[in-house]
């Protein structure tokens, strides 16, 4: 799988977590027997991954919520032991060596904050130097770095509990900075944040990347991101791959799905049907098709609907990478 | 060579343990009044029931071979080392049963540290200063000699091990019941109730589980004897609880560290 | 009078509601009780020990099974009372108590039924729980008809004494910003004077003079006493003392809570 020339920074094979857990019903009987006699149930969180991440490489791991991806991460980065499989980030096994692998490996977990919440951002940034055992020079430069790339200046001494969801995110990014590591792990980074701040720190890990070619590990539910950062894609559900490949080819075997959107002038009589085609929505004086290029053309679409009623306006999209995905999350999950 | 490695580890870890000290005192400042109002609340509620012992031996001068005096001791040293223990390592217990089942040990796990002091430290509780000021205060009223205090000072210092090592214990239990917080709180709240009786009192049946389940005899009644009757070989004794304590707290974290699931079981409802 | 019946249903159906709530939580309630078990336990060791080495089967004219008696009916008051002080003072802080106070129930009212049903059955499972241990160290009680029926009259005004002060104390939100130490002083001092710790009775008699007459004891010592040792002498001095208390708290809290809702009517909420 590796790429010639580069090594693999990450490297997993047949990972599997099962979680143990604990059923509680209602009413007081079986609240005290729950407590003697825990009804457990076995659920099988990632069910046999396998995928390869070569070298300054930035892939997006997607998947809807309770598809392991979080999980998947936390496996990576020592938090979780899984219980079948072997991996390998930067050659370690990191449930095995927790603390070596901590040394060169960055987190960002957008729901679990790494900064004092009543400490300016500059003190954690000073605890994380004494962490990482950094010495007064080289925390001094690196510092300095990311706060002039990350645009850091004017809040570095604001407590952190006053500073905006967005100014927030981009310390924390800095602090799982600060000790250069190789590889950084983002989960949700851009959670909860409003249009400009996602832009914001899209740009500062766009920035990142291309300054200092670290390898970068995304997890989000926000297509946006993953569009503007991400060349590859893995996307999770119910605990296995189902899609591992370059974003080009998620959009070419999708792009040929269109959804056409026509208005009338006069309202409509019948129901609009056409082999090939797929209704989604008909009012009066509103029609939304969808269909499959590879089926029907597009053209004989348009003339069929223009046949159908007098079109005041036709617009045809192609569905964003959003709506792709979730089509494939339910398309897949449905053969499974 | 080895040992200068060797040296330089422990240094580093010193150097990283006084950074986060003066963190987390600076984020427990943050609140002025809050700071005073924990500390002096502690000092209040001590001398409650320091009054509470006065007017017992007032009235009844001896329970169980315990006269006043040995009362002040024992409680003294209880509260000096309970105090001396969770003003610096406060992240025990029911706080730390809590981080377990909430999955928020993530953050120690993604950073390069050793895991239990690092978590234990990262919060100071200042109402343990009350304790710790209220069990020095207290001591030097029954204090004899230079000796005896240096022997205080001593006991105190290992009887705060030996309170770390038991709350770890019981911020552990979350690894293996799940929602341990409130069984966490009662085991400590059982253990400081436990530690200030005269054991005198207790059956030997008690008496057992006063040495092994809740082992509040290792802050409360063995320290006080040291102190009392200058014993070093219950000194030793006590060395020994300790180093056991913390070997036993380490391999039952360990073990239970392999269960911790990060809050994820929670959110796979599927 | 049918407007009173129903404004009796509405208060009552309050009550009920966390009644029952409070018995869907029952096993929450039942490990959160095992500290009373811990703390009576000691608390029959220690005084075991002191009737032993007193040599004598009474002090202060209570004998050992009085003695553990009356601890058990403390214990249970002062770990079972309600906690609405802290609802009531986290509604003061947050400002929903502006809201609170446009619903159609009389402010006060609303809590009065709502802690009522969840501090009668806390009581009934705490008493529960504690009641094996104290057989099993304590015997059957000393108690006679008389005696348990002075006792639920004391232990009903000593509840309602109980919610009037701790109210005050919810409500102190409006002037202080911390109500927590008030309510910690609050209750180290019930400890100490309320008998919590130590019978009355054991006292020196000059704070016993003292504490006798104050509001502490009447939430605690008062209720547990009559039920161990009764005598008409002190059932009366109870009742008076606690109809004397409930004016003066109950006129207090009339006065505090007027000036409350009078600052949130400036403030416009």
């Amino acid at each position: 799988m590796a790429i010639p020339g580069s090594f693999a920074a990450v490297e997993v094979c047949g990972i599997k977590k099962t979680f143990q857990v604990k059923q509680k019903t209602a009413g007081l009987r079986s609240s005290f027997s729950s407590l003697v006699t825990p009804t457990v149930r076995s659920v099988e969180a990632v069910r046999g991954v396998d995928f390869s991440l070569p070298t300054g490489e930035i892939l997006a791991f997607i998947g809807p919520n309770g598809a392991g991806k979080s999980t998947m991460i936390k496996i990576l980065t020592g938090i979780l032991h899984p219980s079948v499989g072997t991996a390998t980030v930067l050659g370690i096994t990191p449930w095995k060596d927790r603390k070596k692998l901590a040394y060169q490996i960055g987190t960002v977990f957008g729901q679990k904050p790494q900064l004092h919440y009543h400490l300016p951002a500059g003190d954690t940034f000073k605890l994380f130097s004494k962490m990482y055992e950094l010495d007064a020079d080289q925390y001094k430069n690196r510092r300095g770095f990311l706060v002039e790339a990350l645009e850091l200046q004017d809040f570095l001494k604001t407590p952190v509990r006053k500073l905006s969801l967005g100014q927030r995110m981009k310390c924390e990014i800095a602090a799982s900075l600060l000790h250069d590591p190789k590889i950084i792990f983002l989960d949700e980074p851009t959670i909860g944040l409003d249009v400009v701040a996602k832009q914001q720190i899209r740009t500062a890990i766009q920035t990142l990347h291309e300054e200092l070619n670290t390898t970068i590990f995304l997890t989000s539910h926000d297509a946006g991101d993953i569009e503007s950062l991400c060349r590859r894609a893995i996307i999770i559900n119910h605990g296995s791959v189902i899609f591992d490949d370059k974003i080009e080819v998620l959009r070419k075997k999708f792009l040929q799905h269109k959804v056409l959107t026509a208005r009338f002038s006069s309202p409509l009589e019948s129901v609009f049907a056409m082999a090939g085609v797929a209704v989604a929505d008909q009012t009066s004086y509103a029609l939304t098709v969808e269909f499959d290029t590879n089926v029907v053309a597009s053209e004989l679409v348009v003339k069929n609907i223009f046949d159908f009623a007098t079109c005041s306006d036709i617009t045809i999209s192609d569905p964003s990478l959003e709506e792709t995905i979730h089509e494939i999350y339910t398309e897949k999950g449905n053969e499974l | 060579m080895k040992n200068l490695s060797w040296l330089t580890k422990v240094c580093n870890e010193l150097s990283f343990l006084k950074t986060l000290a003066g963190v987390n005192l600076a984020a427990a400042l943050a609140y002025r009044t809050s700071f005073i109002v924990q500390v002096v609340g502690m000092l209040l509620n001590n001398i409650v029931y320091l009054c509470f012992w006065i007017l017992f031996f007032d009235r009844f001068d001896t329970v169980a071979g315990y006269e006043a005096n040995d009362m002040f001791l024992l409680f003294s040293i209880v509260a000096a080392s309970y105090g001396l223990s969770t003003v610096f390592a406060g992240n025990t217990s029911g706080k730390l049963a809590y981080l377990v089942a909430q999955g928020r040990l993530d953050y120690y796990l993604v950073l390069p540290r050793t895991l239990i002091s690092h978590i234990i430290f990262s919060r100071m509780q200042l109402n343990g200063l009350g304790d710790l000021l209220f069990g020095a205060a207290l001591y030097l009223t029954v204090a004899s000699n230079m000796a005896e205090l240096a022997t205080f000072i001593l006991v105190v210092m290992l009887s705060a091990l030996f309170w770390s090592a038991a709350m770890v214990m019981l911020g552990c239990l979350a690894f293996f019941f799940g929602n341990a917080q409130q069984v966490a709180t009662q085991g400590e709240g059982s253990m400081i109730i436990s530690a200030t009786y005269p054991i005198g009192i207790f059956s030997g049946t008690t008496k057992v589980l006063l040495f092994t389940v809740i082992p509040a005899a290792f802050v409360g009644f063995v320290p006080t004897q040291v102190v009392a009757d200058s014993d070093w070989l219950l000194l030793l004794g006590l060395a020994a609880a300790v180093a056991f304590a913390w070997l036993f707290t380490v391999a039952t974290f360990s073990l239970g560290l392999r269960r911790y699931e990060s809050g994820s079981a929670i959110n796979t409802n599927m | 009078m049918t407007g009173m019946y129903a404004s009796v249903r509405k208060y009552w159906s309050l009550t009920s509601v966390n009644f029952s709530n409070q018995l869907a939580y029952a096993a929450e309630t039942v490990s959160r009780g095992f500290f009373i078990l811990v703390i009576l336990f000691i608390f029959v060791q220690l005084w075991s020990a002191v009737f032993t080495s007193q040599g004598s089967t009474e002090i202060a004219g209570l004998t050992l099974s009085e003695t553990l008696w009356y601890f058990l009916l403390v214990e249970v008051l002062e770990i079972g009372r309600s906690k609405h002080d802290m609802t009531i003072a986290e509604e003061v802080k947050s400002g929903t108590i502006a809201y609170a106070l446009v619903r159609p129930y009389n402010y006060l009212g609303y809590h009065f039924a709502y802690s009522a049903g969840e501090t009668i059955p806390k009581l009934l499972l705490l008493a529960g729980m504690g009641l094996p241990l104290i057989l099993f160290y304590a015997g059957l009680p000393p108690t006679t008809i008389i005696s348990a029926v002075a006792a639920l009259i004391a232990v009903s005004l000593a509840l309602l004494l109980n919610f009037l002060i701790y109210s005050i104390i919810g409500l102190a939100a409006f002037v202080v910003e911390e109500v927590g130490p008030l309510r910690m002083i609050y209750q180290k001092l019930v400890f100490v004077l309320g008998g919590l710790l130590l019978p009355l009775d054991f006292l020196p008699s000059w704070l016993y003079n003292i504490a006798i007459l104050l509001p502490f004891q009447l939430t605690t010592y008062a209720p547990a006493k009559l039920l161990v040792d009764f005598s008409w002498n002190h059932f009366g001095l109870t009742l008076t003392l606690q109809a004397l208390w409930l004016t003066i708290f109950a006129v207090l809290l009339r006065l505090q809570y007027g000036s409350a809702v009078k600052r949130l009517e400036v403030n416009g909420g």
